[in-house]
């Protein structure tokens, strides 16, 4: 759960410090390059970005097709496809080559790493380059262009994919049982050594806090220099990558069949027993909900762990889903592959659609600005299904109980209402706590623009509500003060 | 007990003894009406030994050890025991899915061995694979037995560990009394496994473990269908 009263501390040093972060930070990108994060796209890494969210807010189409398959030099296993910020499309197979497609399915270069990339997906930094794990041992980055820039030898086979942080180190795990830290320029940063081989892809909140998994039964949270933060157990393996909730709880799935949600500081908030072994990483809805395969289900549970609806489909799953928020109504369908041979599309526990490849699909989706999806097939395949998408909401939201004002507008009285302008502009939401760090509301914006009025249909008490607004590539917080 | 009618043709080896040792028996009680029927004309019936098998330790015969045939629902079918040359017999087995169990109480062997297989013919017979339940090189290192360890937690988990023998492996952790189940691990093939405490298993399921008297043992996968579990060490769990 998400600690609210660790904010309030936060926010106490906020306001002193702002004005010289903000300037430092501007004299900073005029005078140096920037480190170099992930890329500002549709969908730069494995699950979309470093928290692992697989969310896209990019409209899908009602009832998809496929518009276009292209052939690897072997199966695509788990590598999962990243892209672009032109809408180009990486993917690694089993035939050792990394492959980038134009959006038209047009293959423009494939790269022999020398090993299978068969769990390791690509992940794209700011600049261009595009990093993927293999498992001859080595990290490659490469050029756009497909030319190698260099490479990091890890310890063993790497059989993971690679994150990005906002400062443009990467992570990724390997089969000697360490995860890595190498810089943009290919140098190790750190190295962080486990009981057994590492096949979790790290999971970062806010560029402080790195998790993962291991072989060992054991979940990791080290710090960015590296130094272990907290370490627990659970009682299986630990394969699947973790995601990060929206309040902060870190999501992870292990073997011995428990879903289990952590604090960011390791204290265990609760555990769902599954019986199975899970093996998928979980993708988390806007509004906190949280997606994971079990066996032939797909599960939905909310964020305090109650579920909330499960979907049988035709065969085990060991994709990962992504998913799309409408944001008229916040309402999400998961896209996820199965070993039946199809994609399912589903939303509110119904099966919407399936587009069925005829091989088994355990490669992740992505979700491109267009709303195409593109995942790998086991027929050593890449696919782009598509078309006609659903209608957009006709006008922004805005909330009743009074003339929008903007955030300085701040305490704001019951019967009044307080707007959101996110930075960007851009789609996103969000989200109203209580002290406790209870979601009170959670609220859709459009073009960055989004209203709460607290009263209208909230029974709230007076006081200090904390904020999370996420508008799916920047995210951050303030708080509202409420008077009655 | 169902029984077939005595036929002559044999065709597994280990029949031969057993055979003669019922035709003397027959011949002993003098009852002549009781001669096996060799024409295939209309007769008395005896047991038919149709699986038969062996128990090795080592390699060695392993003798005197207790055996039953489960069906699936480990409902028993008939027991047995293993003579001085480690063999043994079923008798009328018919065709199915079945299971033999071993068990022993040698300190050097696993305390139960399983073999699932399927019985397709049984007019034809069926020689089990030989089946070694010495435990060779595979050692449970701790806890130990009697072990008094603190209640587990994700910070504290319980280790378990082994030594020797490939497969996948799997603890199963039991309340003491009453022989509930609490905790199965996931199989793997490490050679260690941690637990946080936290129930799998009936009214335990994600519950943490309290404070108590437990016993476990190990479950290990052999070849095929082949199951080995080690003798139960009690463990109690303190505050």
């Amino acid at each position: 759960m998400w600690d609210a009263r660790a904010e309030l501390g936060r926010f106490a040093i906020t306001g002193t410090v702002a004005c010289v972060l903000a300037a430092a930070a501007f004299v900073c990108a005029q005078s140096i390059a920037m480190a170099a994060g992930p890329q500002d796209s549709a969908w730069p890494m494995f699950h979309r970005n470093a928290k692992h969210e697989a969310r896209s807010t990019q409209p899908i189409a009602n009832s998809p097709s496929i518009l276009w398959s292209a052939p690897l030099t072997g199966a695509a296993e788990f590598s999962s496809p990243a892209i672009d910020i032109d809408g180009n499309i990486y993917v690694g197979d089993l035939g050792e080559h990394l492959n980038k497609f134009s959006p038209d399915g047009t293959l423009l270069w494939s790269f022999d790493t020398g090993g299978n990339l068969r769990r390791s997906s690509p992940a794209i930094a700011d600049d261009g380059t595009v990093y993927v794990g293999s498992a001859d041992g080595h990290l490659y980055a490469l050029h756009a262009d497909g030319s190698l820039d260099w490479t990091f030898q890890a310890g063993a086979a790497v059989k993971t994919s690679a994150t990005i942080d906002g400062e443009g180190s990467i992570y990724f795990g390997a089969d000697d049982g360490k995860v890595y830290s190498v810089s943009p320029a290919g140098a190790l940063e750190w190295s962080y050594a486990t009981g057994d081989t590492v096949r979790s892809t790290p999971a970062v909140l806010d560029d402080a806090l790195i998790a993962f998994g291991s072989n060992d039964g054991g979940i990791y949270a080290l710090d960015t220099s590296g130094a272990l933060v907290w370490n627990g157990f659970t009682g299986g393996p630990v394969k699947a990558g973790f995601s990060f909730g929206q309040g902060g709880d870190l999501i992870a799935p292990s073997q011995d069949g428990f879903l289990y949600a952590l604090s960011p500081s390791g204290s265990l908030q609760w555990s769902v027993l599954t019986n199975n072994s899970l093996r998928s990483t979980p993708a988390i809805g806007i509004t906190g909900k949280i997606y994971v395969p079990v066996d032939d289900e797909l599960h939905c549970y909310h964020d305090d762990g109650n579920l909330s609806y499960s979907v049988a489909l035709g065969g085990k799953i060991f994709a990962s889903p992504a998913v799309y928020t409408d944001l008229s109504d916040s309402t999400e369908t998961v896209v996820i592959g199965c070993e039946d041979g199809n994609v399912y599309g589903i939303r509110l526990g119904q099966i919407l659609w399936t587009v069925s490849v005829g091989a088994p699909v355990y490669s992740s989706a992505a979700i491109a600005d267009d709303g195409t999806i593109y995942f790998g097939a086991n027929d050593g395949n890449l696919y782009a299904i598509g078309g006609e998408t659903a209608d957009a909401p006709d006008s922004p939201v805005v909330l009743e109980g009074g003339a929008p004002q903007v955030l300085s507008r701040n305490p704001v009285r019951f019967g009044n209402s307080v707007s959101f302008r996110l930075p960007s502009g851009a789609d996103g939401f969000v989200s109203i706590f209580d002290t406790s760090g209870r979601l009170v509301r959670s609220l859709a914006a459009r073009e960055g623009e989004v209203s709460w009025a607290p009263g209208a249909d909230d029974a709230l008490a007076g006081g200090v509500y904390f904020f999370r607004w996420d508008d799916g590539r920047q995210s951050g917080d303030g708080r509202v003060v409420v008077v009655r | 007990m169902n029984t077939h009618r005595l036929r002559t043709s044999r065709r597994n080896p280990h029949r031969l003894s057993f055979l003669a040792l019922g035709l003397v028996t027959m011949l002993l009680l003098g009852a002549p009406a009781c001669s096996p029927d060799y024409h295939e004309t209309v007769g008395p019936t005896v047991p038919v030994p149709n699986l038969f098998g062996r128990v090795t330790r080592e390699g060695a015969a392993a003798p005197d050890l207790k055996l039953a045939i489960e069906d699936s629902a480990e409902v028993e079918l008939s027991a047995a025991r293993t003579n001085s040359g480690g063999w043994f017999e079923f008798e009328e087995v018919p065709a199915g899915a079945w299971t033999v169990r071993i068990d022993s109480q040698e300190p050097t062997d696993f305390a139960r061995l399983t073999y699932e297989f399927t019985f397709l013919d049984p007019e034809a017979g069926l020689t089990l694979p030989d089946l070694e339940i010495g435990l060779g090189e595979f050692d449970v290192k701790k806890p130990n037995e009697g072990a008094q360890e603190p209640v587990p937690g994700f910070f504290s988990p319980l280790e378990f560990r082994w030594s020797g023998l490939g497969g996948e492996k799997q603890i199963r952790f039991y309340r003491d009394s009453d022989g509930a189940p609490v905790w199965f691990s996931a199989k793997t093939t490490a050679d260690i496994v941690r637990w946080n405490g936290i129930g799998n298993q009936g009214e335990f399921q994600n519950v943490s473990v309290p404070p108590g008297d437990y016993r476990w043992r190990i479950r290990v996968d052999g070849a095929g269908t082949v199951r080995y579990y080690t003798a139960y060490r009690a463990l109690t769990l303190e505050e």
